[in-house]
């Protein structure tokens, strides 16, 4: 009876005090500050949906001093700006403002100077780079630019429509032409082959709404290898020219809690394209799927599985290779890719990670790494096993920079020991997954 | 290792005619772009923020700071100010043993060392309702009720403790250098939306993707353009102002 009673004193004195709270909450709830309106100030050509668009403020949404530096850093990295500039007015009345937006258009188009290091590309520059962001107001990115390095010569241009169906996806199309040297590794030895190519490449992807992790493209590609007298005779048929029209189809997913130095989260992406209704007619599928986990407060343990098949009338270009500092670590770009290159692969990478100093953390500056990597790749008709796998170890230092990202250094103990190596030391940029 | 290129001698890489090609339109374009970039910058109205009357003070075996920062806030820093919206004043302070006074305290900067360094963080809001500004500074709050005694009580520096004695050199000289600017948020509470940044015209490193590279992207024209309108842009932060050398010792 006691409990009861004590029970009932306890609900009357919930409901007497409800009234309290809910005058409390309102109170703190007419002491925000409300977004009254927002003024565009020093756009000339730029539509003031395309600058709404980069605000994280609306009318009648509450304002804080995050939102505003937000918005105006948002604006700054469209570089459609000179100068951007997020500010507020008090509004009509109290407790309401006006968000100010100054911007000053960039009139002429702006010089890029890009850099980096792959696999099939070697290293290289693009030091020709002009950008035509926002030509038309639109919010439309065009750019051209000239990349040359140690195995490819291209030019591009590239044109992007970052807010299709409002939006919920962006366009990519990019007209190009290009000079890639591959390698063959014959008896021992590294033979390059030459191969020259232009074509087209759309996709449409999607970036918000139902649709935020699936995309589709479609690529038309004329290839013309350059005639290799010693390739010829292992390889008679890929010396003509192909040409490839194929139709893609992905998902992709990203949960990671950040893309500098992810500590939790999944990135993923499957890809599924078939070569149609051209001179090589084939399917390729790949999957890349890459884990992160915080095994204590700053340690991270990463695994990347890969893998793809690609049908055995793709042309040499269009299958795998394995080896490299962004494949298989510890071996030579491509070493371990059969002759004529595989059409199934399989890699799975997993690395500790050790941050090296705590200042900015997770932007910080020094990380260290223990990797360990296995892959094996197949040539048509070869049946997959365990025993055609290969493995390495090692270790690794990240050093970010300023200018050029992530520096990576790797130190690798390869399982095989090919070429008389029994150590491979590799420099790259980024890091690997 | 044999290497065979399938290039024959004789002929001219497609990179080659490219290189020639765009050359010259490159030098042309990039001298466009930069000029077009840098030629429209333009002033700002505001006085740029000082730090006045620096003046370390030996109080017993403590060195204190006082000083008084001036223009601390720009037109468009007032008007969200009093619109509701809170300012960070962050005010920096660092102790220099001057390797050689004569350059140190010539504005030449290089040949000191640095001591000690003290941040001083405070924030300032106007309350709309009561029509009053709050300075805080840790758990101190203190009220004004005009925004020219906030803006002076904001930016003084009233004996603030920078060193002991005990961690001086007698017979060394001394300076002190302080800088004052205003954040719209905290480092800290920066620091929490640095990653929010993510947009698609992101520059400057990424992952590796499944394509197997990894590269940056540099925008030449801004770079060149900061550098150019250098002092500026930085419109929100002061120079660093250097007191007069002193000796590292209390006086007699």
């Amino acid at each position: 009876m006691s409990i009861h009673r004590h029970t009932q004193a306890l609900i009357v004195l919930l409901l007497l005090c409800c009234p309290f709270f809910a005058v409390g909450q309102e109170v703190e709830r007419v002491r925000q500050l409300i977004v009254e309106g927002i003024e565009v100030e020093g756009n000339s050509k730029t539509r003031l949906e395309v600058i709404s668009r980069y605000l994280v403020l609306e009318e009648g949404s509450p304002i804080t001093p995050e939102a505003l530096l937000l918005s105006k850093q948002r604006l700054i990295a469209t570089q459609f700006f000179k100068q951007a500039d997020v500010y507020t007015r008090p509004g009509s009345q109290k407790g309401k403002v006006v968000v100010v937006v100054e911007v000053e258009e960039r009139k002429w188009p702006y010089y890029r100077f890009e850099g980096g290091h792959g696999d099939l590309d070697g290293w290289y520059v693009a030091p020709v780079g002009f950008c035509f962001d926002n030509f038309s107001g639109r919010g439309h990115q065009l750019d051209w630019k000239w990349k040359i390095g140690s195995r490819i010569s291209r030019d591009e241009l590239h044109y992007r429509h970052p807010y299709m169906m409002d939006g919920a996806g962006a366009l990519d199309v990019q007209i190009f032409g290009e000079e890639q040297t591959f390698f063959h590794f014959i008896d021992g030895g590294e033979v390059e082959e030459m191969v020259e190519s232009g074509g087209m490449f759309a996709q449409l992807s999607g970036t918000g709404g139902r649709y935020r992790h699936a995309f589709v493209a479609v690529r038309s590609q004329h290839y013309r290898p350059v005639f290799q007298p010693l390739l010829a005779s292992f390889f008679p048929d890929d010396f003509r020219n192909i040409r490839i029209a194929a139709l893609a189809l992905g998902l992709q997913g990203d949960t990671r809690d950040n893309d500098r130095y992810p500590l939790e989260g999944v990135w993923g992406r499957l890809r599924g394209e078939l070569a149609v209704g051209s001179e090589a007619n084939y399917p390729k599928i790949e999957a890349d799927i890459r884990f992160y986990r915080k095994m204590s407060k700053r340690n991270v343990f990463a695994l990347r599985l890969h893998g793809g098949y690609v049908g055995e009338d793709a042309p040499f270009f269009e299958r795998f290779y394995l080896g490299g500092p962004y494949s298989l670590r510890g071996y030579q770009t491509g070493r371990l890719t059969p002759v004529g290159w595989g059409t199934k692969l399989f890699l799975v990478q997993s690395e500790m990670r050790f941050p090296l100093s705590e200042k900015r953390f997770p932007r910080h500056k020094h990380t260290a790494v223990i990797y360990c990597d296995l892959g094996g790749i197949w040539l048509p008709g070869e049946l997959p096993g365990p025993g055609d796998l290969s493995r390495s170890l090692g270790v690794g230092y990240r050093r970010r920079t300023k200018v050029i990202g992530v520096l990576r250094i790797d130190f690798s103990l390869p399982s095989s020991a090919i070429d008389e190596n029994d150590f491979r030391f590799q420099i790259s940029l980024g890091n690997t997954f | 290792m044999k290497r065979v290129r399938s290039v024959a001698p004789h002929k001219r890489s497609y990179g080659d005619s490219l290189a020639r090609g765009w050359l010259a339109c490159w030098l042309a374009l990039t001298l466009v772009c930069t000029a077009g970039s840098v030629g429209a910058a333009d002033g700002k109205e505001d006085v740029a923020i000082q730090v006045v009357d620096i003046e370390p003070v030996w109080v017993e075996d403590r060195l204190v700071v006082s000083a008084q920062c001036k223009n601390l806030f720009s037109r468009k820093s007032i008007s969200t100010l009093q619109s509701g919206l809170p300012a960070v004043v962050q005010i920096d302070m660092g102790l220099l043993e001057a390797e050689r006074a004569k350059t140190l305290f010539s504005g030449e900067e290089g040949n000191f060392r640095t001591v000690r360094t003290v941040r001083v963080v405070r924030s300032i809001t106007y309350n709309i309702w009561d029509e009053r500004y709050a300075i805080r500074e840790g758990d101190d709050t203190a009220i004004y009720s005009d925004f020219a005694t906030a803006e002076r009580e904001v930016g003084r520096l009233g004996e603030e403790w920078l060193a002991e004695a005990a961690q001086l050199e007698a017979e060394a000289t001394y300076g002190v250098r302080i800088r004052a600017q205003i954040i719209p948020i905290s480092a800290e509470q920066g620091d929490k939306i640095a990653d929010w940044l993510r947009n698609p015209h992101k520059m400057g490193e990424g992952l590796a993707d499944d394509s197997g590279e990894s590269g940056f992207q540099l925008n030449v024209s801004r770079l060149i353009s900061s550098f150019w309108e250098k002092g500026k842009r930085a419109r929100n932060r002061s120079a660093w102002h250097v007191s007069e050398p002193f000796k590292g010792g209390p006086a007699d």
